[in-house]
């Protein structure tokens, strides 16, 4: 085997286990009638989480001129679900992303931001789509690049060659990683979703999330994926030097009957969520 | 040292006093730089989509989020700072793109081509510019030295334009 795949696979052995909220939330939320109160039950016996979904819900936004919510129950109302099962799983992931992103010439804390923008816009797709798991894409998209957090060091000795590749401009940074490294980031995701136990669907969606076409389960979980990552990284949000160094898929609009309007005003609805759900997540 | 102004996306900042401005990660959205060597004032403006009808009450909350309500705006703002519309210099970068020759997801070209559409109207032209390709660039307007800079992602050295 290629001596430096062994060594960062080696490398995803030590990754800290995944918070078991995430995997409960999935497996809840795939049954045809959810129980909230089974996800609920499973937050109040964190007190971290607990403390955190609550301050989101008296962060300004959510308080306006209300009562200071105290239970999570309370949360939930204030919140709704769909918002309080994402900031759930988002509080759960964001560990992974703490220190990443310099070796791939990101500012601290930007690989992160780039994870919640892509999840965030992803809803708001869903509901142009009427795509129904909204929570495995949610999560999905958290962890589309959790990959570049095990590769950033190793970025940051190969930048150089990436660079003089992609310079060429008819080299993807897909192909750019597959010359000169022999795997793409979204393998190492893949392969760390996959030591977690993620379903077949996710772990495809955040292989291909560059080339959804060669995802071969859940290749709709894969195309959502990608278009919210191509928004954000159109907007600039989480741009490293990869920079639009991706191909883009001519048939999406007609798979999801887009127009390219819809597609500019997901640019419109991020700017605006991304401030909102930033100063949440301050509290 | 001067201080710097960070202009965010959908963004922009206007300064008389010799301050340096930046704004990072440029993709299919498009900086412009404008000075007035004479007045000492100068803005860096920072949209993300061409044409404000695509939603006219949100281009009247924030005007920089398109081309034409964003540069109307920041002409008007710089008049105020004693510009001259005719004395200004302008310049742009950004305005990339997918890797597509088909042209679907073109907005990075939709962004240069309005704004090449408005400049005609106030009857400006681009006096530089760095746009275009698929790579993501930070920019610089440094009103000390009345100096418009790129900088692509990953490399150190600037681009002058």
């Amino acid at each position: 085997m290629n001596p430096v795949l062994e060594k960062i696979l080696q490398n995803i052995e030590k990754v800290p286990p995944l918070p078991s909220i995430v995997m409960k939330i999935l497996s809840v939320m795939r049954n045809p009638e959810p129980s909230i109160k089974n996800i609920i039950a499973v937050v109040q016996l964190d007190e971290v989480l607990t403390f955190r979904v609550i301050r989101m819900a008296n962060s300004a936004y959510y308080k306006r001129s209300g009562e200071d919510v105290r239970t999570v129950g309370e949360a939930l109302i204030r919140l709704g679900n769909n918002t309080l099962i994402n900031m759930v799983i988002a509080e759960s992931c964001s560990q992974y992303y703490e220190s990443a992103g310099t070796g791939y010439d990101l500012k601290r804390g930007e690989l992160w931001r780039h994870s919640i923008a892509t999840a965030l816009v992803s809803q708001k797709l869903a509901e142009k789509t009427q795509f129904e798991h909204k929570e495995a894409l949610f999560t999905s998209c958290i962890m589309h690049d959790v990959g570049k957090t095990l590769l950033d060091s190793y970025m940051s000795t190969k930048r150089a060659e990436i660079l003089s590749k992609l310079a060429l401009g008819t080299v993807t940074f897909t192909q750019a990683e597959m010359e000169i490294m022999g795997f793409s980031h979204g393998e190492i995701g893949a392969r760390l979703l996959e030591r977690w136990g993620f379903p077949q669907d996710m772990i495809s969606a955040v292989r291909h999330h560059h080339e959804p076409e060669r995802a071969l389960s859940g290749k709709k979980l894969a195309y959502h994926v990608y278009l919210s990552d191509v928004i954000c990284l159109m907007m600039g949000i989480g741009l490293d030097l990869g920079g639009l160094s991706y191909t883009a898929q001519k048939d999406i609009f007609d798979m999801f009957n887009l127009s390219e309007a819809d597609v500019q005003m997901l640019f419109i609805y991020l700017v605006e969520e991304l401030a909102k759900t930033e100063e949440m997540i301050r509290g | 040292m001067n201080d710097i102004l960070v202009v965010n996306i959908a963004d922009m900042k206007a300064s008389n006093s010799g301050n340096r401005l930046i704004t990072y990660a440029l993709g299919s959205c498009i900086g412009v730089a404008v000075f007035d060597p004479v007045a000492g004032a100068g803005g860096l403006l920072h949209y993300m989509l061409p044409d404000s009808k695509l939603d006219e009450r949100k281009a009247s909350e924030n005007p920089f989020m398109f081309a034409d309500t964003g540069i109307t705006s920041m002409l008007r703002k710089l008049e105020k700072c004693g510009c001259e519309i005719r004395r200004l210099t302008i310049k742009a970068a950004g305005g990339s793109n997918i890797m597509d020759p088909n042209g679907t997801f073109s907005i990075g070209k939709k962004n240069y081509l309005a704004l090449k559409r408005i400049l005609w109207r106030y009857n400006l032209i681009l006096r530089g510019e760095d746009v275009g390709g698929s790579l993501s660039r930070n920019m610089t307007l440094n009103l000390a030295e009345m100096s418009v800079s790129v900088r692509y992602s990953g490399v150190k050295e600037e681009v002058w334009l």
